[in-house]
């Protein structure tokens, strides 16, 4: 049970950011109290680190919950609402004519701040494979970039991995 | 190249992180005309402060003269007799010495003014060089940066940079004051605009 405080008291505002960086405000908590029921009733599996396996939980409670919005959202009304980056017209261009699971491992290191190895915990996939899917977005997203030259400014700082 | 656009993305957070980022352990004290800022450092015993810039060897007693509610702070702070004057930049002086406890502590001296002066200690372990490679007041660029370290940048929660200021011999001093809990991260760049750190500010 202490272990199980621990984690929540660590990582539960990163677990709100997760799910408030893909659904709409009305579901974090939902969503969020999924996770961490999850949490109490498998705290034997949580790994050491456990910030990438709540964010695979997350993932899964998140994708369960779009199906079941889906069931009982009237045809023709969108449900897949997830928040777009902000401030930056030509980048929220690029980035939503990219794939979910480009997407996904994009956000899991922009926004999450996880290595392509972390983010494999999460994507449920080898470090490997992980590692490929970022690079192979990430030049994705950089031709979705360079395709909106209406949009383009002078170029920001990089980071290092 | 492409990593410029993952930093463009990052910037574009529409939740910025909350816990992911390294937060610095910090205290503050205000005082007349000055701030005591007390920052978390890990420290390289091989090397009087860790950076190329050792500066020279001044009485610790002459740092701030007659300001005797910071001079009581770097005694609290268990500074020794003697501080190194690293330099000059931006009409601020800056000074850095190692305490008892080997971390890092900062003195700021805007010389021509009489007040805008601060003391801070880092706290961190490991802290600056190692870990932070930034020690700067939180309100306004004023402090160190490590080796390889060429500009600073203060960044809001959203991301937006509210300042941004070149290095000098390991120093820093930007004439814009953003004030204190309006920058949530300090931001070290290379020559080159690459990211080498990111530290969340005290209170972000």
């Amino acid at each position: 049970m202490q272990r199980f405080e621990r984690i929540y008291e660590q990582h539960r505002e990163a677990v709100r950011a997760y799910v408030r960086r893909r659904a709409p405000q009305s579901w974090v908590e939902d969503v969020v109290e999924d996770v961490f029921v999850v949490c109490l009733r498998r705290i034997e599996d949580v790994p050491r680190e456990p910030l990438p396996w709540l964010y695979a939980v997350a993932r899964k409670t998140l994708a369960n919950e779009r199906r079941r919005h889906a069931r009982v959202a009237p045809a023709g009304r969108g449900v897949a609402y997830e928040p777009e980056p902000v401030g930056d017209a030509g980048l929220a261009a690029a980035f939503a004519s990219l794939s979910d699971d480009d997407r996904e491992v994009l956000r899991l290191v922009a926004w999450e701040g996880l290595s392509p190895r972390e983010a494999a915990a999460v994507l449920g996939c080898s470090g490997v494979a992980a590692r490929v899917r970022y690079h192979r977005a990430k030049t994705r997203l950089r031709a979705a970039l360079d395709g909106a030259a209406s949009f383009r400014r002078p170029e920001p700082k990089g980071v290092t991995e | 190249m492409s990593n410029h656009v993952i930093a463009r993305l990052a910037a574009a957070n529409p939740v910025p992180a909350p816990v992911r980022a390294h937060r610095r352990r910090s205290r503050y004290v205000l005082v007349a005309a000055a701030t005591l800022l007390l920052v978390p450092a890990a420290f390289a015993a091989d090397r009087l402060l860790g950076i190329a810039n050792e500066g020279t060897s001044v009485p610790t007693s002459s740092v701030l003269p007659g300001q005797s509610q910071l001079d009581e702070a770097l005694r609290d702070m268990h500074v020794g007799e003697t501080m190194q004057e690293l330099g000059t930049v931006n009409g601020v002086r800056i000074y850095a010495a190692r305490n008892a406890e080997g971390q890092i502590c900062l003195a700021i001296d805007h010389v021509a003014e009489t007040y805008e002066k601060g003391v801070l200690c880092d706290l961190n372990d490991p802290g600056f060089p190692d870990g932070a490679k930034v020690l700067t007041f939180p309100g306004q660029l004023q402090g160190i940066a490590a080796d390889g370290v060429a500009t600073v940048e203060l960044v809001g929660a959203q991301g937006a940079v509210l300042d941004s200021t070149p290095v000098t011999d390991n120093l820093f001093a930007s004439s814009t004051r953003i004030g204190m809990g309006v920058a949530s991260s300090v931001v070290a760049l290379d020559a080159s605009g690459n990211v080498v750190a990111t530290q969340k500010l005290p209170g972000a």
